[in-house]
């Protein structure tokens, strides 16, 4: 039976972290998947976005994920996709940064699932990482997203704010901090 | 002139162009630069597909621009601006001075 069927988004990152690191590829996980991760799936991505921040090529990426039965569609691509699950993996490019924000391995969040240790943004930056689409992109869900993930885990505001003010966005900053208050059970450091 | 450094003229081309227009598609970039349309789609798709670019479905067209979230994007953009600038006057002219401003359907040139 696929070792892929029916385990949970957390546990199916696990399993994608453990076997990549097997091959030597270190990743990190980005993106939507880590809000529905912190907001205990109250958001549903359909995408995990790893980072590849040990700079392998997509094909060793590829082969590895081969093992697990991942595959992707078109030679070279950064999508691989299961058929025994709806979720898709994306390698978007390293490094990891958020804004103009260079996240070391040191400030990475880590996880113990199932499948192995999972690597992923803290709480913190997975509240820039959506910020900075809704500042970027305009994505009203995004911000919607960052303050779901907000409401539920501590976030270091003296970061936060200096990240802001480094993106030009302390007024911004200002709205989202008022937004956070607003809402119940958003817990501040 | 960024041969060495980008490895294909036709990255080089999509890129002038979208530094000097900020967006573009990639019928419009082959025709600027009077070049295949094929090598021009292959390169915008392999800088999307790495995230130096994104791209917006304008009807039936796919509209590419910078992704501000490219990591390097501020760096790429200020090597490309001088690029731009050493271009010859035609190109440079051709690429800064296209007329964008809305114009009536039917108005007269």
């Amino acid at each position: 039976m696929s070792v892929v069927r029916g385990i949970s988004r957390l546990d199916l990152a696990g399993l994608i972290a453990e076997t990549l690191k097997s091959e030597g590829i270190d990743v990190v996980l980005t993106g939507g998947s880590c809000v529905s991760i912190y907001s205990n799936e109250r958001y549903v991505s359909m995408d995990l976005d790893f980072i590849d921040v040990s700079l392998k090529t997509n094909k060793q990426i590829g082969l590895a994920l081969k093992a697990i039965g991942f595959e992707s569609k078109h030679k070279n691509s950064r999508y691989f996709a299961h058929p025994d699950t709806d979720l898709t993996v994306e390698f978007p490019s390293a490094p990891l940064t958020i804004g103009d924000e260079f996240i070391p391995s040191s400030q990475v969040a880590s996880l113990e699932t199932a499948q192995g240790t999972l690597r992923l943004l803290s709480p913190t930056d997975c509240v820039k990482d959506r910020l900075a689409n809704y500042y970027y992109f305009r994505d009203r869900q995004c911000l919607d997203q960052a303050l779901m993930v907000a409401a539920r885990h501590p976030i270091n505001l003296v970061t936060l704010k200096e990240w802001h003010e480094s993106e030009k966005q302390t007024e911004q900053y200002l709205e989202f901090v008022a937004a956070m208050k607003k809402q119940s059970g958003a817990e501040l450091l | 002139m960024l041969e060495a450094i980008l490895g294909s003229i036709n990255a080089e081309r999509v890129l002038l162009f979208l530094t000097a227009r900020e967006q573009g598609y990639a019928t419009e970039i082959a025709r600027t630069f009077n070049t295949d349309l094929s090598p021009i789609q292959k390169q915008l798709e392999r800088m999307e597909r790495d995230g130096l670019l994104i791209n917006q479905k304008v009807g039936n067209t796919r509209v590419y621009s910078f992704n501000p979230r490219y990591a390097f994007v501020g760096e790429v953009r200020q090597l490309m601006d001088k690029a731009l600038n050493m271009c010859p006057e035609a190109t440079k002219e051709e690429l800064l001075y296209d007329r964008r401003r809305p114009r009536k359907k039917g108005k007269p040139l």
